[in-house]
């Protein structure tokens, strides 16, 4: 079966009037739907989405609301236990002052030394 | 030899130049002989409503039938009559949940709904997936 | 050995990622893969000679490495083919489809 590797690289894109990642979701969904085998790598700025403070309050605008922004650490939590593999860039968190102990457990990091090798693995990249 | 590409778009129409290159990578493909599914996510199913207009240009002092203005729609519907002149096919599935939050659930005849598990079946079933992720 | 085709449609001046892409493509190269890079849209305004982007000339030295520009994208940019860095293949998108459709060969946007 093809391995897919998804690169996530942009984070907080929408995700407040989604209450999703739209990315992460439709991953999710199709792993769902029978596309298996498949693996995230948050690089750059996305490397955030695997701290596990993140707390986003509910938004009002008049009658107008955001009731249930989205954890994305427990987005990528639920989607490690559907089998999803899920990899981070070690550099990019440390150039952000992030430390391993912020990070959610169900992450692995990976080198930009072996990163070559990393992507080589998989039979498709997608980057989203 | 006659390939299936599959598609994955998800800008909205008029915001960024990735739209004019996937359709311009779509014509090519169909005039190679090529047969193209495109899944249509969150602002991409914007490209297919069937109540884009064009309309005058007061800086270019243009009427709106001088300034022919490109809609996205006719981009799509130009391609279905692309493929069946070559004899290829072109299936263009907007994501139901993206139309239906957007309102953008009306289109010109071809484009079809579906979801994830067209996705999926659509890269099971391509030589070839590529994904157009949105420009930032 | 594996092949892949990155499209860059992004500035190398407006990002650090671009920069990273390059340095991942020398990368691959070194270790024998197969490697095209189709610059489009803003990616082509790093095709200039006099544009400072010291990767580039690298990556365009790697034997396993072809570097495209689009016709298209040049041209709307008033790039001409006497301004660009050397050992760039100005091409457009059958070149585009048919890497893309290339067996085995990985293709990636950026």
């Amino acid at each position: 079966m093809s391995k897919v590797l998804n690169i996530i690289d942009t984070a907080y894109r929408a995700h407040l009037e989604e209450q999703d990642d739209t990315s992460m979701w439709l991953i999710h969904a199709i792993n769902n739907a029978g596309v298996e085998n498949q693996s995230i790598l948050l690089t750059g700025n996305a490397v955030n989405y695997a701290v596990k403070t993140q707390k986003p309050k509910a938004l009002n605008f008049g009658s107008g609301k955001i009731p249930y922004p989205n954890k994305l650490h427990e987005d990528l939590q639920a989607m490690s236990k559907k089998g999803i593999k899920l990899f981070f860039l070690a550099g990019d968190v440390k150039d952000r002052g992030i430390s391993q102990g912020d990070l959610i457990g169900e992450v692995e990091g990976i080198d930009r030394s072996s990163l070559a090798d990393f992507v080589d693995d998989f039979d498709h990249i997608w980057r989203w | 030899m006659s390939k299936t590409l599959n598609i994955l778009l998800m800008d909205p129409p008029y915001e960024s130049s990735n739209t004019a290159t996937a359709f311009r990578i779509m014509e090519s493909a169909i005039n190679k002989g090529h047969n193209i599914t495109v899944f249509a996510y969150e602002g991409a199913t914007s490209l297919t409503l069937k109540h884009q207009k064009g309309h005058p240009n007061p800086v270019k002092d243009t009427t709106a039938a001088e300034e022919k203005h490109p809609l996205t729609k006719d981009f799509v519907t130009g391609l279905f009559g692309l493929a069946r002149e070559k004899g290829t096919s072109f299936r263009w599935v907007n994501c139901g949940f993206c139309v239906d939050e957007r309102g953008v659930g009306e289109w010109d005849e071809g484009p079809e709904r579906g979801g994830p598990p067209q996705f999926a079946e659509m890269y099971k079933n391509a030589d070839q997936t590529l994904i157009i992720p949105t420009s930032r | 050995m594996s092949k892949y085709l990155f499209i860059e449609t992004r500035d190398p001046f407006e990002r650090q990622d671009t920069v990273k892409l390059y340095g991942l493509i020398n990368e691959l190269s070194t270790k024998g893969h197969d490697v095209a890079l189709f610059l489009t849209q803003n990616g082509v305004l790093a095709t200039r000679k006099e544009a400072k982007v010291p990767l580039l000339p690298v990556i365009l030295k790697e034997k396993n490495v072809a570097v495209y520009a689009d016709d298209y994208s040049l041209e709307e940019r008033g790039i001409s083919t006497s301004d660009l860095v050397e050992n760039i293949q100005v091409s457009g998108a059958d070149t585009l489809v048919d890497l893309t459709m290339e067996t085995g060969r990985k293709p990636v946007w950026y």
